[in-house]
């Protein structure tokens, strides 16, 4: 479904990305585990076409027809079903829980479909909608998670990039979320997943890739990563 | 006394509500690419220009009040399409210089293709008459201007808080990244952002002439900074806020004038500036401090 | 104590040229210039005598900016109404007490009375202008980027606005005319010189580097002791003083001063050549300012006889614009040319 190629991401004369290359087939849930700065947000926003990659290739394939990621638009981009989650949530804050939802599925112009979409995201979250019409930015860390997710999901997304979820929130919350997580896997979505927690996502993966300094140095599937010595050493603060 | 006083109230919201159409649109911009459009003067002046050919012509007003929100909004866009595109995430005062010698480059094109002679420009005399309520009157100039600036600002928050454009101007103000990730087209709402705006600035142009009887090329200048001035009392980047600085500041002015002796009246702007200079110093973030719920 | 504030030890090897090198090459380019201007003034029509000397009082005001805006980082357009302010003390100094009277009624006796030479005149005006800058600055000086700005473009409208309304003593919107012509070509080389000696020194003291470092991150200034504060303050009225003086010597070379002489126009043509120039570049902002000094007196026939009035400002504007676009920090950056810093600052790391 993804099939990235030899990436190189430059930000300002920085070479970020090394000669990145992965694959995300339909239906997985792939993890990209890495420190802080090794440049995993940086391949999401690549992505999503907000950073023009130096050289190399990104190919995102749905029904069968295939979108070259390195040269779309961000919005057509959406419009393919390729959706992020960002880091930090970066939900709207100035605007209410109900519009940040619409904001989701400001691509779709199918009234009914995003009514339905709408109601299964406030069936996942019942708490936005009981807040709908409060403003975003009055919500707990938690709740802005959900909101963030269920922006996500209005845009009907065929495989989502999520972008750090655990992120300062509280292990309870974590957890509700790594559910929804596995609960969207198994609804179809493709899902590529970045984290710093990496024995929750490696939990979850079917596979897993490691990044260090801008390349992939690692990869397979989440329980073999999982017992790598390596990984099990930088990322789970297993004593070798 | 109070006849008096409510009939310069009435001039106050007249010109208020020429300073809040030209604020608004200043906000607008603001907020969506946090730049300073020192230019958006100019586009009041360019308003003006277009009014005046056009009566010239003997279009009918209401046409003319149409012709003169698409030329605003022509002029916004282009605006944007040429300067603020190429330096958009510059530093603020990159900003500010590149939009300066914007001005400047309107302003001494409008004086080589019009001159600098100031040109009469009046409204039709049945517009020029007083209609009086109890001993108030106000010109129908007066009444029009505030009648019709409270119509474009309702539509204006209707597009702002009710639609998919308005709501997606609204996130894109607030996060660039965000509402691209969203699938918004950023180039298009800025540019609608600059649209509206500006068309909003050409229609303080179209009355301009009709309330102080004078245009000239470089007429932009001072409403350009009396609507930052506005937009500082109501808190830069909030539509709303700018709206109540605008009004604010008409009244600030026409009763500093009105209540103060004559001689004092030719300090209108130096009071303008320095009530600036005071708000910046004591409430920096505007007088309404709102929620950031305002921002567009 | 820890060892890890040591700072390492400098390498002293790459000042090997001789220190008073800088000094001496400084002099011998004033006396080569002041060759450059007597020939002038011996082989070269008034008019252009006269557009020499303006050419340098725009130099001298272009690098005065380079010290708030390019040096401190204060992005200020406040310089118009400092020249205004300085013209005026200046002026109302000068000006034959014989004529006061009658032109301006509203002067407190003593001041009527009195008549100066143009030395102490421009001292009191250059005061003057600090003063203002001085209480100004303590206000608008906790704003920041176009905040500032824009504050000090009201401030030349405050300016103007009293200018034109204080008949008494500024004979309100005709100005003061017929001022005696007290400035030549000479008075304003002078005046460059001066500017750009103390630009320089400063530039390259440790004081100066203060200043940088408040324009690159105040806060880390601020954490190794700098007084940011007080830093943007002595950087604004030093431009203010200076600005002051340039406006009072303007008035006196063409013998008039009215509130719109020195006009926001002119705080965009100022912050024009310390853009073009690079911020904080002394040389480039010279340069910028012979430049655009220039081209308007060459463009000025050309408007007139094709009545495009606005046509060289539009030329102007349109280089700027063309410059932030594909050179942001200017022809040459905040720093000085290679060659031109050697020669006289007499080393290479300066």
């Amino acid at each position: 479904m993804l099939d990235v190629r030899d990436l190189n991401v430059f930000r300002g004369s920085t070479h970020v990305l090394k000669d990145v290359s992965f694959r995300v087939e339909e239906g997985e849930l792939a993890a990209l585990i890495g420190a802080n700065g090794a440049g995993k947000s940086t391949t999401l926003l690549t992505l999503s076409g907000l950073l023009p990659p130096r050289s190399g290739t990104a190919v995102f394939t749905n029904d069968g027809e295939p979108l070259d990621l390195t040269r779309a638009s961000s919005e057509k981009i959406v419009r393919a079903g390729l959706i992020q989650c960002p880091e930090g949530r970066q939900i709207f804050q100035s605007l209410s829980v109900s519009e940040n939802l619409a904001m989701g599925a400001y691509t779709r112009r199918d009234r009914a479909g995003i009514k339905q979409s709408l109601e299964e995201v406030y069936e996942l979250f019942p708490i936005l909608a009981e807040r709908a019409n409060l403003h975003a930015g009055s919500l707990s860390g938690g709740e802005q998670m959900m909101l963030a997710i269920g922006r996500a999901l209005l845009a009907q997304p065929r495989m989502l990039l999520l972008d750090e979820p655990s992120l300062g929130l509280a292990p309870l919350v974590v957890e509700k979320i790594f559910d929804v997580i596995a609960r969207l896997k198994s609804t179809g979505v493709t899902i590529f997943l970045i984290e710093q927690n990496a024995a929750m996502a490696l939990d979850i993966a079917d596979v897993a890739y490691v990044m260090e300094t801008g390349r992939i140095v690692l990869s397979g599937t989440g329980s073999e990563l999982a017992n790598n010595d390596r990984v099990r050493q930088s990322y789970l603060g297993v004593a070798a | 006394m109070s006849q008096y006083f409510f009939q310069q109230l009435i001039n106050g919201f007249s010109l208020g509500s020429l300073y809040a159409l030209v604020a608004i649109g200043f906000s607008m911009i603001y907020g969506i690419v946090r730049l300073i459009n020192f230019a958006h003067g100019d586009v009041v002046m360019i308003g003006a220009f277009s009014t005046l050919a056009l009566v010239t012509a003997g279009v009918p007003w209401p046409i003319i009040l149409v012709f003169v929100l698409a030329v605003g909004a022509v002029a916004g866009m282009s605006i944007e399409m040429v300067v603020f595109r190429s330096i958009r995430g510059a530093s603020q005062v990159t900003g500010f210089i590149a939009t300066l010698a914007v001005s400047i480059t309107i302003q001494n094109s409008a004086l080589m293709l019009l001159s600098g002679q100031p040109r009469n420009f009046l409204f039709p005399a049945f517009m020029r008459q007083r209609v009086g309520v109890g001993g108030v009157n106000a010109s129908l100039t007066d009444i029009a201007i505030i009648v019709l600036t409270l119509i474009l600002i309702g539509g204006l928050f209707l597009i702002v808080y009710r639609t998919r454009l308005g709501t997606a101007m609204r996130a894109t103000a607030e996060n660039l990244t965000a509402a691209r990730l969203m699938g918004v087209a950023v180039n298009r709402t800025v540019l609608a952002a600059f649209a509206i705006g500006s068309a909003l600035a050409a229609v303080a142009g179209f009355f301009w002439g009709g309330k102080f009887g004078q245009i000239d090329p470089l007429l932009g200048f001072v409403p350009g900074l009396k609507a930052f001035v506005a937009c500082v009392i109501g808190g830069v980047g909030s539509i709303g806020g700018a709206m109540m600085g605008g009004y604010i500041l008409g009244l600030a002015e026409v009763l500093f004038v009105g209540l103060l002796p004559q001689e004092y009246s030719g300090y209108r702007d130096t009071f303008v500036f320095l009530l600036l200079i005071v708000i910046l110093l004591v409430r920096p973030s505007g007088l309404f401090v709102r929620q950031v719920e305002e921002r567009a | 104590m820890s060892t890890s504030h040591e700072t390492p030890p400098v390498k002293l090897d790459a000042r090997v040229t001789l220190p008073r090198s800088g000094f001496v090459a400084a002099i011998l380019t004033v006396l080569i210039a002041s060759a450059a201007v007597f020939a002038a003034q011996q082989g070269l029509s008034s008019y252009v005598v006269t557009l020499l000397a303006l050419l340098f009082i725009n130099a001298a005001l272009a690098v005065s900016l380079t010290l708030t805006n390019g040096l401190t980082g204060l992005f200020s357009l406040g310089h118009p109404a400092f020249m205004t302010v300085g013209a005026y003390v200046a002026a109302i100094l000068t000006f034959p007490v014989t004529r006061k009277g009658t032109m301006l009624p509203g002067l407190p006796e003593w001041l009527a009375a009195t008549q100066l030479s143009i030395l102490p005149a421009l001292l009191i005006a250059g005061a003057a202008g600090g003063l203002l800058a001085l209480f100004v600055g303590w206000a608008v000086l906790r704003l920041k980027g176009h905040y500032l700005a824009v504050a000090t473009l009201g401030l030349i409208i405050v300016v103007q606005g009293l200018a034109n309304n204080w008949d008494g003593i500024t004979r309100g919107g005709a100005g003061l005319s017929g001022l005696p012509r007290l400035v030549d070509v000479w008075w304003a080389f002078g005046f460059l010189v001066l500017v750009v000696a103390f630009t320089w020194r400063l530039k390259f003291s440790s004081l100066g580097r203060s200043m940088m470092a408040v324009r690159e991150n105040e806060l880390a200034a601020q954490c190794s002791g700098i007084n940011p504060a007080r830093l943007k303050i002595l950087a604004f009225v030093i431009g203010a003083v200076l600005a002051a003086v340039g406006g009072a010597l303007l008035a006196h070379l063409v013998s008039v001063i009215t509130p719109k002489t020195y006009s926001v126009l002119l705080a965009f043509n100022l912050v024009v050549m310390v853009v073009i120039g690079g911020s904080g570049s002394i040389f480039g902002a010279l340069l910028a300012a012979a430049a655009i000094t220039i081209l308007s007196e060459a463009l000025r026939p050309v408007e007139e006889s094709v009545g495009l009035y606005g046509l060289s400002q539009v030329i102007v504007a349109v280089c700027l614009i063309i410059v932030l676009r594909l050179r942001p920090s200017g022809l040459f950056g905040s720093g000085e040319p290679g060659l031109v810093r050697r020669l006289y600052s007499g080393r290479r790391d300066a």
